[in-house]
């Protein structure tokens, strides 16, 4: 049973699933942070509004001061680099710390332009930097095949990929948790309905609002809870897996077209849905990864 | 783990030694932990522990699942309004200038502003720093649709109830300068007469 239970996490994993984190979640996140980005001055800098240093609480967890506009516009366009060249894989040890480092710094410096999407980018950054994320499917390959001719790898140590495959079951019970226990089960059936009228919503939520009818917003959100909350057995067990892909997929589409700028959050969740948990057989329609798994030594990762 | 990936080779590792390895599979559980804690305490129904202020930074970064757990009873939006000293009266301004990012929606700085403050005595200090910084860059002549000197700022939230589940629903679009029926008026601070009138130099 232990041994099992090692070799599920630890054992060789296909490094294809690594490589769509590396190319496709760093640019979600730079999504999410292009309004900042192209606003550094308003966001980090001292001409923008600070939040005085002597608040210290929940609310500014590091009251960190504003800095010079020249300082934040070069912080924001090495944000920018740093987490494309990630997602390009060049020179990916060092832009991946750059891109944490950053992420780190611009979720603290500015509370109040962060969201669910800056506190999981470090943790994402990190993650990137020090697993062989950047060894295929990049920059680094290329260089690294030209200098010699030797084989790339096919699968990386299992646990680089299984921290994403553990870390959304997680998320997603502890979410399916607060939900239970906020005002999802029992309290207010229509949570759903209530958190489409506001700044969040799109015209695709208002036009949903108009003509979906109203017993659908309850079982809307009763399936999220099962969802989120047997989400450590729907990717547990082998025959649920794919289902529970498709409905997450479903899921987090829905929110990104119902609650505005809640869509990187979802291109983002989508991302690690599909490299955690996408059957290797769809991902090698992907030309690409199907030319990562050519090598002979790839007949078993899967 | 070192050991088979030595053997195996096609398979790539990540940095350093066994050892170094193992204290990232450490960090990695204390980190799943983190980010389900804030649900087991919800669950358990046991008080969230106080942490120290130099813990906060790392525990901000797991409090990242609670998403939309309770249901709105009202839409909120935070206006601002400007105390036009040659017109002795509170007009509407336009947030936009001043808070660049996601200027319409509840993404934005200021919107976030009013969802975290004032809640407690002590935010006078950040409401007044608001105060200092509109007025400051309302001197630069930036383009909020109020002209002349301003002596103060007033921030409220606009409260509109959300309808019941199938009447028709409230169609949201950002719009600064639309009027606010007193009734769903949130006034969370204003500046005090006696500034307004030591700013605009009027008796």
């Amino acid at each position: 049973m232990w041994d099992a239970l090692t070799e599920a996490i630890f054992g060789p994993k296909p490094i294809a699933r690594l490589a769509i984190v590396r190319v496709l979640a760093p640019l979600a996140i730079l999504g999410f942070m292009s309004h900042r980005i192209i606003h550094a001055d308003d966001w980090l800098s001292d001409a923008g509004f600070r939040v005085p240093t002597e608040i210290w609480d929940w609310r500014q967890p590091l009251p960190i001061p504003g800095i010079a506009v020249w300082a934040a516009w070069t912080i924001a366009i090495a944000f920018l680099v740093s987490g494309l060249a990630t997602a390009a894989g060049a020179f990916t040890r060092w832009s991946a710390s750059v891109f944490t480092a950053i992420a780190i710094y611009v979720a603290l410096a500015d509370r109040l332009a962060a969201f669910t999407v800056s506190k999981l980018a470090p943790m994402i950054g990190l993650l990137l930097a020090l697993t062989p994320s950047g060894a295929v499917l990049s920059i680094d390959a290329w260089r690294k095949r030209k200098q010699s001719k030797a084989p790339l790898p096919t699968r990386v140590s299992g646990g680089c990929v299984s921290f994403f495959q553990i870390f959304l079951p997680v998320f997603y019970v502890s979410s399916g948790i607060a939900k239970a226990k906020g005002a999802w089960w029992g309290d207010d059936w229509y949570v759903l309905w209530s958190h489409v009228h506001d700044s969040y919503q799109t015209h695709f939520s208002y036009w949903l609002a108009g003509v979906m009818p109203v017993w659908m917003w309850p079982v809307l959100q009763v399936t999220v809870l099962i969802y989120e909350l047997g989400s450590p057995v729907w990717f547990g067990l082998k025959w649920t897996r794919t289902p529970a892909l498709v409905y997450g997929l479903g899921m987090h589409l829905m929110i990104g077209l119902m609650f505005g700028p809640v869509i990187w959050f979802s291109v983002l969740m989508m991302a690690l849905l599909v490299a955690a948990y996408a059957p290797m057989r769809w991902l090698e329609r992907v030309p690409w990864i199907r030319a990562i798994n050519a090598a002979p030594a790839a007949s078993s990762a899967r | 783990m070192q050991a088979r990936a030595q053997v195996r080779g096609d398979i790539a590792t990540g940095p350093g030694p066994l050892w170094f390895r193992y204290l990232l599979v450490a960090i990695a559980v204390i980190y799943f932990w983190g980010l389900a804690t804030e649900s087991l305490h919800k669950l358990f129904g046991s008080p969230m522990p106080e942490h120290g202020k130099w813990l906060r930074p790392a525990i901000f970064f797991t409090q990242a699942s609670s998403l939309f757990p309770e249901a709105d009873v009202v839409a909120q939006e935070a206006r601002l309004e400007a105390w036009v000293c040659a017109d002795n009266a509170w007009k509407p301004l336009d947030p936009r200038p001043y808070f660049q990012i996601e200027t319409d929606d509840k993404e934005s700085r200021l919107q976030r502003l009013a969802y975290f403050y004032p809640r407690y005595p002590e935010d006078r200090v950040v409401m007044e720093a608001l105060d200092d910084y509109i007025r400051d860059k309302h001197d630069t002549g930036v383009d909020d649709g109020v002209h002349g000197k301003i002596g103060g700022i007033r921030l409220y939230k606009w409260e509109q109830k959300i309808p019941a589940p199938g009447e028709p629903a409230l169609h949201y679009v950002f719009d600064p300068f639309a009027a606010v029926p007193v009734h769903e008026r949130k006034e969370l601070y204003y500046t005090r007469m006696s500034r307004r009138k030591e700013r605009c130099g009027t008796p």
